[in-house]
Protein backbone atom coordinates (compact mmCIF):
# COMPACT_ATOMS: atom_id res chain seq x y z
CA UNK A 1 0.00 0.00 0.00
CA UNK A 2 1.43 3.32 -0.96
CA UNK A 3 1.86 6.11 1.54
CA UNK A 4 -0.66 8.23 -0.35
CA UNK A 5 -3.44 5.83 0.58
CA UNK A 6 -2.63 6.21 4.26
CA UNK A 7 -3.07 9.95 4.35
CA UNK A 8 -6.33 11.86 4.10
CA UNK A 9 -6.08 15.33 2.64
CA UNK A 10 -8.83 17.49 4.07
CA UNK A 11 -9.03 20.63 2.02
CA UNK A 12 -11.50 23.46 2.21
CA UNK A 13 -14.23 23.64 -0.43
CA UNK A 14 -14.46 26.87 -2.43
CA UNK A 15 -16.82 29.40 -0.91
CA UNK A 16 -20.41 28.72 -1.95
CA UNK A 17 -19.63 25.26 -3.33
CA UNK A 18 -22.18 22.52 -2.57
CA UNK A 19 -19.74 19.83 -1.45
CA UNK A 20 -20.91 16.28 -0.89
CA UNK A 21 -24.67 16.99 -0.84
CA UNK A 22 -24.46 19.96 1.52
CA UNK A 23 -27.88 19.87 3.25
CA UNK A 24 -27.65 16.16 4.00
CA UNK A 25 -24.08 16.32 5.32
CA UNK A 26 -24.95 19.40 7.40
CA UNK A 27 -27.81 17.50 9.01
CA UNK A 28 -25.44 14.66 9.92
CA UNK A 29 -22.94 17.19 11.32
CA UNK A 30 -25.66 18.81 13.46
CA UNK A 31 -26.79 15.37 14.64
CA UNK A 32 -23.20 14.48 15.60
CA UNK A 33 -22.68 17.68 17.59
CA UNK A 34 -26.08 17.34 19.28
CA UNK A 35 -25.27 13.80 20.42
CA UNK A 36 -21.72 14.70 21.54
CA UNK A 37 -22.60 17.88 23.42
CA UNK A 38 -25.81 16.40 24.81
CA UNK A 39 -24.08 13.34 26.28
CA UNK A 40 -21.08 15.35 27.57
CA UNK A 41 -23.08 18.10 29.24
CA UNK A 42 -25.84 15.76 30.36
CA UNK A 43 -23.24 13.74 32.23
CA UNK A 44 -21.61 16.93 33.56
CA UNK A 45 -24.91 18.23 34.97
CA UNK A 46 -25.74 14.84 36.49
CA UNK A 47 -22.24 14.70 38.04
CA UNK A 48 -22.63 18.16 39.60
CA UNK A 49 -26.08 17.22 40.92
CA UNK A 50 -24.69 13.96 42.34
CA UNK A 51 -21.83 15.83 44.06
CA UNK A 52 -24.29 18.30 45.58
CA UNK A 53 -26.49 15.45 46.81
CA UNK A 54 -23.46 13.63 48.29
CA UNK A 55 -22.38 16.81 50.11
CA UNK A 56 -25.87 17.26 51.55
CA UNK A 57 -25.92 13.64 52.71
CA UNK A 58 -22.51 14.08 54.30
CA UNK A 59 -23.70 17.22 56.07
CA UNK A 60 -26.78 15.43 57.40
CA UNK A 61 -24.70 12.56 58.81
CA UNK A 62 -22.23 14.94 60.40
CA UNK A 63 -25.12 16.66 62.14
CA UNK A 64 -26.43 13.29 63.35
CA UNK A 65 -29.65 13.45 61.32
CA UNK A 66 -29.40 9.87 60.05
CA UNK B 1 -12.12 29.02 51.89
CA UNK B 2 -15.11 26.79 51.11
CA UNK B 3 -17.00 29.61 49.39
CA UNK B 4 -13.86 30.49 47.38
CA UNK B 5 -13.68 26.87 46.21
CA UNK B 6 -17.35 26.92 45.26
CA UNK B 7 -16.90 30.18 43.34
CA UNK B 8 -13.89 28.73 41.53
CA UNK B 9 -15.98 25.67 40.65
CA UNK B 10 -18.83 27.76 39.25
CA UNK B 11 -16.42 29.93 37.26
CA UNK B 12 -14.69 26.82 35.90
CA UNK B 13 -17.94 25.33 34.57
CA UNK B 14 -19.20 28.65 33.15
CA UNK B 15 -15.83 29.22 31.44
CA UNK B 16 -15.83 25.68 30.00
CA UNK B 17 -19.41 26.05 28.73
CA UNK B 18 -18.51 29.39 27.12
CA UNK B 19 -15.50 27.78 25.42
CA UNK B 20 -17.74 25.02 24.05
CA UNK B 21 -20.19 27.59 22.69
CA UNK B 22 -17.33 29.49 21.05
CA UNK B 23 -15.88 26.26 19.62
CA UNK B 24 -19.22 25.28 18.04
CA UNK B 25 -19.58 28.73 16.48
CA UNK B 26 -15.99 28.50 15.21
CA UNK B 27 -16.60 25.07 13.66
CA UNK B 28 -19.87 25.96 11.91
CA UNK B 29 -19.57 29.65 11.10
CA UNK B 30 -15.88 30.28 10.50
CA UNK B 31 -14.41 26.97 9.30
CA UNK B 32 -15.01 26.02 5.66
CA UNK B 33 -16.67 22.76 4.63
CA UNK B 34 -14.34 20.00 3.51
CA UNK B 35 -14.15 19.70 -0.30
CA UNK B 36 -15.13 16.01 -0.60
CA UNK B 37 -17.19 15.13 2.48
CA UNK B 38 -18.90 18.47 3.00
CA UNK B 39 -20.19 19.70 6.37
CA UNK B 40 -20.18 16.25 8.01
CA UNK B 41 -16.38 16.47 8.25
CA UNK B 42 -16.96 19.05 11.02
CA UNK B 43 -17.71 16.11 13.32
CA UNK B 44 -13.95 15.51 13.23
CA UNK B 45 -13.37 18.61 15.44
CA UNK B 46 -15.29 17.04 18.31
CA UNK B 47 -14.60 13.36 17.48
CA UNK B 48 -10.79 13.48 17.67
CA UNK B 49 -10.42 15.57 20.89
CA UNK B 50 -13.00 13.39 22.64
CA UNK B 51 -11.17 10.24 21.45
CA UNK B 52 -7.80 11.52 22.73
CA UNK B 53 -9.39 12.56 26.05
CA UNK B 54 -11.02 9.15 26.41
CA UNK B 55 -7.51 7.68 26.18
CA UNK B 56 -6.44 10.22 28.84
CA UNK B 57 -9.25 9.04 31.14
CA UNK B 58 -8.22 5.39 30.54
CA UNK B 59 -4.62 6.36 31.38
CA UNK B 60 -5.73 8.02 34.63
CA UNK B 61 -7.62 4.83 35.50
CA UNK B 62 -4.50 2.78 34.70
CA UNK B 63 -2.15 4.91 36.82
CA UNK B 64 -4.63 5.18 39.72
CA UNK B 65 -5.13 1.38 39.63
CA UNK B 66 -1.38 0.73 39.80
CA UNK B 67 -0.88 3.26 42.61
CA UNK B 68 -3.81 1.71 44.49
CA UNK B 69 -2.24 -1.75 44.24
CA UNK B 70 0.96 -0.24 45.65
CA UNK B 71 -0.46 1.98 48.42
CA UNK B 72 -3.93 0.45 49.07
CA UNK B 73 -5.46 3.86 49.74
CA UNK B 74 -9.14 4.38 48.95
CA UNK B 75 -8.58 7.72 47.26
CA UNK B 76 -6.81 5.97 44.35
CA UNK B 77 -9.69 3.54 43.96
CA UNK B 78 -12.12 6.48 43.86
CA UNK B 79 -9.97 8.22 41.25
CA UNK B 80 -9.75 5.06 39.12
CA UNK B 81 -13.54 4.61 39.25
CA UNK B 82 -14.15 8.27 38.38
CA UNK B 83 -11.79 8.03 35.41
CA UNK B 84 -13.49 4.82 34.20
CA UNK B 85 -16.92 6.50 34.34
CA UNK B 86 -15.65 9.46 32.33
CA UNK B 87 -13.89 7.10 29.89
CA UNK B 88 -17.16 5.23 29.21
CA UNK B 89 -19.02 8.49 28.55
CA UNK B 90 -16.31 9.78 26.20
CA UNK B 91 -15.94 6.45 24.38
CA UNK B 92 -19.72 6.37 23.90
CA UNK B 93 -19.48 9.79 22.22
CA UNK B 94 -16.53 8.64 20.09
CA UNK B 95 -18.46 5.59 18.86
CA UNK B 96 -21.69 7.55 18.29
CA UNK B 97 -20.09 10.46 16.41
CA UNK B 98 -17.98 8.01 14.39
CA UNK B 99 -21.09 6.09 13.37
CA UNK B 100 -22.93 9.27 12.35
CA UNK B 101 -19.91 10.42 10.34
CA UNK B 102 -19.52 6.96 8.77
CA UNK B 103 -23.18 6.83 7.74
CA UNK B 104 -22.77 10.08 5.82
CA UNK B 105 -19.24 9.58 4.46
CA UNK B 106 -19.14 5.80 3.81
CA UNK B 107 -22.87 5.07 3.52
CA UNK B 108 -23.05 2.69 6.49
CA UNK B 109 -23.21 3.08 10.26
CA UNK B 110 -20.65 0.45 11.17
CA UNK B 111 -17.90 -1.65 9.67
CA UNK B 112 -15.84 -4.29 11.46
CA UNK B 113 -12.54 -2.60 10.73
CA UNK B 114 -9.70 -3.13 13.24
CA UNK B 115 -9.91 0.34 14.82
CA UNK B 116 -13.70 0.33 15.15
CA UNK B 117 -13.70 -3.20 16.58
CA UNK B 118 -10.92 -2.42 19.06
CA UNK B 119 -12.70 0.82 20.05
CA UNK B 120 -15.88 -1.14 20.73
CA UNK B 121 -13.86 -3.65 22.78
CA UNK B 122 -12.33 -0.75 24.75
CA UNK B 123 -15.80 0.65 25.48
CA UNK B 124 -17.01 -2.80 26.58
CA UNK B 125 -13.94 -3.30 28.82
CA UNK B 126 -14.70 -0.15 30.80
CA UNK B 127 -18.45 -0.79 30.87
CA UNK B 128 -17.68 -4.21 32.39
CA UNK B 129 -15.30 -2.49 34.85
CA UNK B 130 -18.21 -0.38 36.12
CA UNK B 131 -20.70 -3.26 36.04
CA UNK B 132 -18.61 -5.74 38.04
CA UNK B 133 -17.75 -3.28 40.85
CA UNK B 134 -21.15 -3.30 42.59
CA UNK B 135 -21.31 -7.10 42.34
CA UNK B 136 -18.41 -7.48 44.82
CA UNK B 137 -19.67 -6.81 48.36
CA UNK B 138 -16.32 -6.37 50.13
CA UNK B 139 -14.90 -2.87 49.56
CA UNK B 140 -11.32 -4.12 49.83
CA UNK B 141 -11.83 -7.02 47.45
CA UNK B 142 -13.78 -4.82 45.03
CA UNK B 143 -10.99 -2.25 44.90
CA UNK B 144 -8.27 -4.87 44.35
CA UNK B 145 -10.19 -6.73 41.62
CA UNK B 146 -11.05 -3.43 39.89
CA UNK B 147 -7.44 -2.22 40.08
CA UNK B 148 -6.06 -5.41 38.50
CA UNK B 149 -8.80 -5.33 35.86
CA UNK B 150 -8.18 -1.61 35.14
CA UNK B 151 -4.46 -2.14 34.72
CA UNK B 152 -5.06 -4.96 32.21
CA UNK B 153 -7.91 -3.18 30.37
CA UNK B 154 -5.62 -0.27 29.52
CA UNK B 155 -3.60 -2.56 27.23
CA UNK B 156 -6.31 -2.08 24.60
CA UNK B 157 -5.62 1.69 24.36
CA UNK B 158 -2.26 1.42 22.51
CA UNK B 159 -3.84 -1.24 20.28
CA UNK B 160 -6.64 1.19 19.30
CA UNK B 161 -4.13 3.98 18.72
CA UNK B 162 -1.71 1.88 16.67
CA UNK B 163 -4.35 -0.20 14.84
CA UNK B 164 -4.24 1.90 11.66
CA UNK B 165 -0.46 1.53 11.47
CA UNK B 166 -0.35 -2.15 12.43
CA UNK B 167 -3.31 -3.01 10.18
CA UNK B 168 -3.21 -0.56 7.22
CA UNK B 169 -6.32 -2.06 5.61
CA UNK B 170 -8.32 -0.09 8.21
CA UNK B 171 -10.80 2.49 6.93
CA UNK B 172 -9.17 5.11 9.16
CA UNK B 173 -6.16 6.98 7.76
CA UNK B 174 -2.82 6.89 9.58
CA UNK B 175 -2.44 10.61 9.10
CA UNK B 176 -4.78 13.49 8.35
CA UNK B 177 -3.46 16.60 6.64
CA UNK B 178 -5.77 19.55 7.31
CA UNK B 179 -6.07 22.97 5.72
CA UNK B 180 -4.67 25.67 8.09
CA UNK B 181 -8.10 27.01 9.18
CA UNK B 182 -9.28 23.46 9.92
CA UNK B 183 -6.11 22.75 11.89
CA UNK B 184 -6.71 25.85 14.02
CA UNK B 185 -10.31 24.83 14.75
CA UNK B 186 -9.24 21.31 15.67
CA UNK B 187 -6.51 22.64 17.98
CA UNK B 188 -8.92 25.01 19.73
CA UNK B 189 -11.46 22.19 20.26
CA UNK B 190 -8.94 20.34 22.42
CA UNK B 191 -9.11 23.05 25.11
CA UNK B 192 -12.80 22.82 26.16
CA UNK B 193 -12.91 19.03 25.77
CA UNK B 194 -9.78 18.57 27.92
CA UNK B 195 -11.09 21.02 30.55
CA UNK B 196 -14.40 19.14 30.66
CA UNK B 197 -12.63 15.78 30.99
CA UNK B 198 -10.43 16.96 33.86
CA UNK B 199 -13.39 18.70 35.55
CA UNK B 200 -15.56 15.60 35.26
CA UNK B 201 -12.89 13.32 36.73
CA UNK B 202 -12.41 15.70 39.69
CA UNK B 203 -16.16 16.05 40.34
CA UNK B 204 -16.82 12.30 40.06
CA UNK B 205 -13.86 11.50 42.36
CA UNK B 206 -15.13 13.93 45.01
CA UNK B 207 -18.65 12.50 44.84
CA UNK B 208 -17.40 8.89 45.00
CA UNK B 209 -15.10 9.72 47.93
CA UNK B 210 -17.98 11.28 49.88
CA UNK B 211 -20.27 8.35 49.07
CA UNK B 212 -17.79 5.64 50.06
CA UNK B 213 -16.92 7.46 53.28
CA UNK B 214 -20.62 7.89 54.09
CA UNK B 215 -21.19 4.18 53.50
CA UNK B 216 -18.26 3.35 55.82
CA UNK B 217 -19.69 5.55 58.59
CA UNK B 218 -23.17 4.06 58.25
CA UNK B 219 -21.79 0.50 58.20
CA UNK B 220 -19.70 1.22 61.32
CA UNK B 221 -22.74 2.71 63.07
CA UNK B 222 -24.87 -0.35 62.19
CA UNK B 223 -22.24 -2.73 63.56
CA UNK B 224 -21.61 -0.60 66.68
CA UNK B 225 -18.02 -0.33 65.54
CA UNK B 226 -15.72 2.67 65.79
CA UNK B 227 -17.14 5.55 63.76
CA UNK B 228 -14.55 7.64 61.91
CA UNK B 229 -14.06 11.06 63.49
CA UNK B 230 -14.87 12.82 60.25
CA UNK B 231 -16.64 11.74 57.11
CA UNK B 232 -14.76 14.03 54.82
CA UNK B 233 -12.77 12.07 52.24
CA UNK B 234 -9.34 11.50 53.69
CA UNK B 235 -8.21 8.69 51.45
CA UNK B 236 -8.32 6.08 54.20
CA UNK B 237 -6.37 2.85 53.92
CA UNK B 238 -8.43 -0.11 52.78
Amino acid sequence: MSAVNLVVLASAAPAGAAAGGSVDTLNFAILGYTVALGVMWGFALWSLWDLRRSRQRTGQIEEGKT
Amino acid sequence: MDSTKRLFGVLFWVFTAALFAGAVVLAFAFTPDEATMGAVQKIFYVHLPVAINSFLACFVNFVASLVFLWQRRRTWDDLATAAAQVAVVLLTIVLATGMIWGRSAWGHWWTWSPRLTLSLVLWLLYVVYLVIRPSIPSAQRRAVVAAVYGAVAFLDVPLVYLSTRLMPQDVHPTEVVLAPSMRLTLGLWFLPVTLLTVGLIIVRRRALALQSQTRAVLAAAENDGPVPATIHPTGGVL
